[in-house]
């Protein structure tokens, strides 16, 4: 470990050093040209916070006005659709895991969309949201592991 | 007697290249070797095909043989405190046995090939597809993910495992504290004590549970069309909420019995075990739910 005592200037260093005055006062007044950046930068803040806000309010109208697509639909996600294309084009399409990966993916998808279904008779459903929820989180680990194996393949 | 002896030496000549045909093909070329490695070191493997077996042992080196395919290449080595192997080149089975420090952080990538490991202490981890795994001993943290590739943990005590598989069969014997257990199709079978956080969830497998909780655990089980059976020790103590969206309840553990909720179209199960204690929670989307004493 090193303290600032160990690396002491050699002499002469230390006599061009004690040479020098302590402080230097400017020759001019420094600080309204400081005070006048301070306040033009606050106002231009000030703007930016107004640009920030009216962001966050589109942002939320887009969510709460923008229909959104139906959640229930049978046909296999177009992620799903993806990966196995990608699966087959790096594993060829004999690969048995590939195929297993494509076929647990599409089992996953008719749970969830099950799940979506019976969701959308009882909306708001804590429980059946929390189901449809670990259902979806199984279908992102599935499909970062068919990524992973599609990358080692 | 001339046409005799040619006749001799062609069959010679012809069962000589018969012979160097049938056997260039199949030999395989070996590697053997030893380098050191400290106690808690780490040692990754990878193979494609063919086979891993990973003894733990109490020596500060890593040995290996490996036998490989024709057209594949071994490559491995690393300093004292790392150190990685495996095969690469062409298509086709290798086979993997190795001797490690038992303390040493372990991590296969096996591809299509089975894994056997015994007798380790450190973390594992093993990443695999096709090929089953097989592990005894008590590695500190254990997680293991494949996707058709039977899972089969015996021995103990796994304090800290995690298994995914999609269609796998998952068998559980010896674990304790937090287990998460997760499959699409594969069933689950486990036998654990002492959960102090479990998670076990399927799509469409089945699951049997046995085991019980610490006095301030959680289980959460979980299956879309699969059945569940929980055999569950009452005695630390448990509170129990099972829900069965579209599929029934039995439970035999309590005198507690479950309720209709949602018109009529769901049952749910209220119940308390031995005073109260961990917390077991219960769902199924369209399976059968039983709750039994263990």
């Amino acid at each position: 470990m090193t303290f600032p005592d160990d690396d002491r200037p050699d002499p002469r260093t230390a006599e061009l050093l004690g040479g020098m005055p302590r402080s230097i006062t400017p020759r001019r007044d420094l600080w309204p040209g400081i005070e006048g950046r301070l306040k033009r930068r606050g106002t231009r803040d000030a703007g930016r916070g107004w640009i920030v806000g009216l962001t966050i309010a589109a942002a939320a109208a887009l969510v709460v006005l923008v229909p959104r697509p139906t959640i229930h639909d049978p046909r296999p996600d177009a992620e799903s659709i993806e990966i196995q294309a990608v699966l087959n084009a790096t594993t060829g399409a004999r690969s048995v895991t590939a195929h297993s990966l494509a076929r647990y993916l599409a089992i996953l998808d008719g749970a969830i969309a099950e799940t979506e279904g019976a969701l959308r008779e009882t909306p708001g459903d804590p429980a059946l949201a929390e189901f449809l929820q670990t259902l979806q989180h199984r279908r992102f680990t599935l499909l970062a592991q068919a990524a992973r194996f599609a990358a080692e393949s | 007697m001339r046409i005799a002896d040619c006749g001799l030496r062609i069959a010679f000549l012809l069962g000589l290249g018969a012979l160097l045909c049938a056997t260039s093909p199949q030999r395989v070329s070996a590697q053997e070797r030893t380098i050191p490695m400290a106690p808690d070191g780490y040692l990754r493997v990878f193979n494609r095909e063919g086979s891993i077996r990973i003894t733990g042992w109490d020596v500060d080196s890593v040995h290996w043989r490996a036998h490989l395919s024709p057209g594949q290449e071994f490559f491995g080595g690393g300093s004292g405190r790392m150190a990685k192997l495996g095969a690469t080149g062409a298509d086709g089975p290798a086979t993997f046995e190795l001797q490690v420090p038992r303390g040493a952080k372990l991590v296969i990538d096996a591809g299509e090939s089975t894994v056997d490991v015994e007798g380790m202490t450190g973390p594992v981890e093993i990443r695999g597809a096709g090929g089953a795994v097989h592990l005894s001993g008590a590695p500190v943290r254990l997680t293991i993910e494949t996707v058709d590739g039977a899972v089969t943990l015996a021995g103990g005590p796994f304090r800290s495992t995690e298994v995914r598989t999609a269609g796998g069969m998952i068998r559980v014997r010896g674990a304790r504290g937090e287990i998460v257990l997760s499959s699409v199709t594969g069933a689950i079978f486990a036998e654990v004590d002492s959960v102090t956080r479990g998670g076990i969830t399927t799509v469409a497998g089945v699951i049997r549970f046995g085991g019980g909780l610490d006095p301030t655990g959680t289980l959460t089980v979980e299956s879309h069309g699969g059945d569940i059976q929980l055999r569950l020790d009452p005695r630390p103590g448990l509170e129990i909420v099972a829900t069965a969206f579209g599929g029934t309840i039995e439970n035999s553990l309590t005198t507690a019995t479950p309720r209709p909720v949602r018109d009529g179209r769901s049952q749910l199960l209220e119940t308390t075990a031995g005073g109260g204690g961990g917390t077991v929670t219960v769902t199924s989307f369209k399976g059968r739910v039983r709750i039994e004493p263990r």
